[in-house]
């Protein structure tokens, strides 16, 4: 276990990043100083963070969800039209189950009828679109309720409130991916679906609850949005599997699947949100940030390949010495 | 080397039928020469890109980033063409495309990135730039009317896009049945390591399918450019979508290895008589966009089912 003190520094890269970029910031701009811009950074990383949450077991499992940001639009209308008409609670539930449906559509094609999940999203990436277009007639449906408002606007002794929800998420979320049946083969079945079958996993069923949880997620971030503007307009979060991906990626979880780290993907959220939020305080055009985001998503898949490749070496030799392949942790 | 085959087609060619037979009699206007005849026009532009994304999709690899392309490429058309004349504009927007195809494939090929990965981040970086390029305004090419001649032009009474796009396609259709080109790019879709085993540099034919694409949404550019008669940074937002959808439907394998170019033809002739028929009902377009949405995962799940089935057939035949 040579290399076991490398994985781990490989491991907190992105911590390591965050922080760095804290300190130059902190110490050059004084607008980032603020307690309140802090504060702002993390009430922002919270509505595609909670999203990014469900799509980092998506990505450990080896798939994609290209139509989360469809989804968000859609059950983001649907939320403010039903808080229009009935109890808040109610709406919540009814959204939740929603996005769970939505879910399990993705699901069901991509684990029953085995088709890849990139195209499938791709597919419910323009029907979710236009439903949400149908739904609304094309215009902006505002619902401002007080405490409504409050989900995506409050905070609760200091701590911004949608903050407060990612966290508690990410920690279910996190328990459930290390110490579970159920997490232990969501990671399973990104190193082998194979053997996974073989070991006698319901394969298909949990594939099919991955797109399922990501669903519940999306609904939460979609209540969570639709409350931050008290409103939702269906042309919202036009970039948002783009945002939700980079995220993912950016936390080190490889494309590859099988191996990744939903603690990570918190602080690549917070850390992606610092950066777009530098880029307003240095009044760099949208245009540039979306180029400079590109080149950052790109790095941050690129540096997930030279990894990947750093492992494989790594695992070559640990068989050659040992003959038994190292766990992954 | 296997020939083609016509019965792949057939199947789809009657849905074409079909769908306008029933249509024609719901509203009459459909069936006039004027109405088919645009039908065809509307169909060019993405049966031409279509016809590159046969060969990516092929070759086992797929391009989401045309949609900025195509705008790149319209920009660049408006801005050179304004100042340099309009053959100019056109050779530049051929490199710029050929340019971004090589620069999608290299990351693909020598990042090792997934390719609809790699084309996600180009999509969002070349629409970026589209923009930037244009100032994030419309760029108006009314005094450049020679470029009419690409959407209203006719030769022997066939109007020009109508040509363009059965040129494409009988480049493209000889060039991937009869040519050792086509060959290699089945080969590297089918199975990379056999190919690559047997000595086909593979990484020069994926990047070329990406060049393929890219100039495939030349074409298709310059027609929709002239149509529109603005260079503009925010058209195609749905292109890759459309393109993606019309390969599929056409009975092109996502995994490669085999494809269909006559089945991609009838595919975006069946998408626009269906786009066409809602429109004539005067159907909202946001259910239009439902409606191909589903005609898509519909067709991909019938796909599916057809292959498996073939896949099932195939190793009884073997025990």
């Amino acid at each position: 276990m040579s290399g076991a003190r490398k994985i781990s520094w490989n491991k907190h890269m992105i911590l390591l990043l965050l922080l760095i970029f804290w300190a130059a910031m902190i110490i050059t701009n004084p607008a980032f100083r603020n307690v309140d811009n802090l504060l702002n950074i993390l009430r922002e990383s919270a509505f595609t963070g909670i999203t990014a949450l469900g799509m980092t077991y998506c990505i450990i499992m080896g798939d994609f969800d290209l139509s989360v940001g469809s989804m968000l639009a859609l059950m983001a209308v649907v939320c403010v039209r039903l808080l229009n008409i009935c109890n808040m609670w109610l709406a919540f539930i009814l959204i939740l189950i929603l996005g769970v449906i939505c879910g399990a559509f993705n699901g069901f094609i991509i684990a029953y009828l085995k088709i890849s999940a990139f195209i499938v999203t791709l597919g419910t990436f323009y029907i979710f679109r236009a439903a949400a277009y149908i739904i609304t007639d094309g215009k902006t449906v505002v619902y401002s309720d007080r405490f409504f408002m409050f989900l995506g606007n409050g905070s609760i002794m200091k701590m911004p409130v949608p903050f407060c929800v990612f966290v508690i998420l990410a920690a279910a979320a996190s328990v459930i991916l290390r110490h579970s049946v159920y997490g232990r083969s969501v990671i399973g079945m990104g190193n082998s679906p194979k053997a996974c079958e073989i070991s006698g996993i319901n394969t298909k069923f949990t594939k099919m609850s991955i797109f399922i949880i990501l669903g519940g997620f999306t609904a939460v971030s979609a209540i969570l949005t639709a409350s931050r503007q008290a409103s939702a307009g269906p042309g919202m979060a036009g970039n948002f599997h783009f945002d939700a991906i980079t995220m993912v990626v950016l936390g080190g979880t490889s494309l590859a699947g099988g191996e990744g780290s939903i603690f990570n993907t918190v602080i690549a959220a917070v850390f992606y949100t610092s950066m777009s939020s530098c880029m307003n305080l240095y009044h760099i055009d949208t245009q540039w940030q979306r180029i400079f985001m590109g080149l950052v998503l790109l790095a941050a898949f690129s540096a997930d390949l030279l990894k990947h490749a750093g492992g494989q070496m790594r695992r070559k030799r640990n068989l050659n010495n040992i003959g038994e392949k190292e766990e992954t942790t | 080397m296997k020939r083609y085959k016509c019965s792949d087609t057939a199947g789809l060619l009657a849905a074409v039928i079909l769908v306008f037979t029933v249509f024609s009699c719901l509203y009459p206007n459909m069936l006039t020469l004027f109405n088919i005849k645009n039908i065809f026009v509307q169909v060019s532009t993405t049966a031409i890109a279509a016809a590159g994304m046969t060969f990516a999709m092929t070759a086992g690899v797929f391009d989401l980033s045309i949609g900025s392309i195509q705008a790149l490429l319209s920009v660049i058309i408006a801005q050179v063409g304004l100042q340099f004349g309009l053959a100019t504009g056109i050779s530049a927007a051929a490199a710029a495309a050929v340019f971004c195809g090589v620069i999608n494939g290299l990351v693909v090929v020598k990042l090792k990135i997934q390719a609809f990965a790699a084309t996600l981040v180009t999509m969002i970086i070349l629409r970026g730039a589209a923009v930037l390029l244009a100032h994030g305004k419309e760029i108006p090419i009314y005094n450049m009317g020679s470029i009419k001649f690409f959407s209203s032009g006719t030769i022997l009474e066939i109007p020009v896009p109508i040509v363009m796009m059965i040129l494409v396609y009988a480049v493209s259709f000889a060039a991937y049945e009869y040519t050792e080109f086509g060959m290699y790019m089945r080969s590297v879709g089918s199975n990379l390591k056999a190919a690559e085993i047997s000595g086909i540099c593979t990484g020069k034919y994926l990047i070329l399918a990406f060049v393929c694409t890219a100039v495939g949404t030349v074409f298709s550019t310059v027609i929709t450019t002239s149509q529109i008669m603005f260079g503009k940074g925010t058209i195609g937002e749905d292109f890759a979508m459309d393109v993606i959808t019309t390969v599929v439907l056409g009975g092109t394998v996502l995994t490669g290895g085999k494809g269909n170019l006559f089945g991609t033809l009838a595919a975006s002739l069946l998408i626009a008589v269906i786009k066409n028929g809602l429109n004539i009902g005067g159907m909202n377009t946001y259910y239009q966009q439902l409606v191909i949405g589903i005609v898509f995962i519909a067709a991909l799940v019938f796909n599916n089912g057809k292959n498996l089935h073939a896949f099932r057939k195939k190793t009884e035949g073997r025990e």
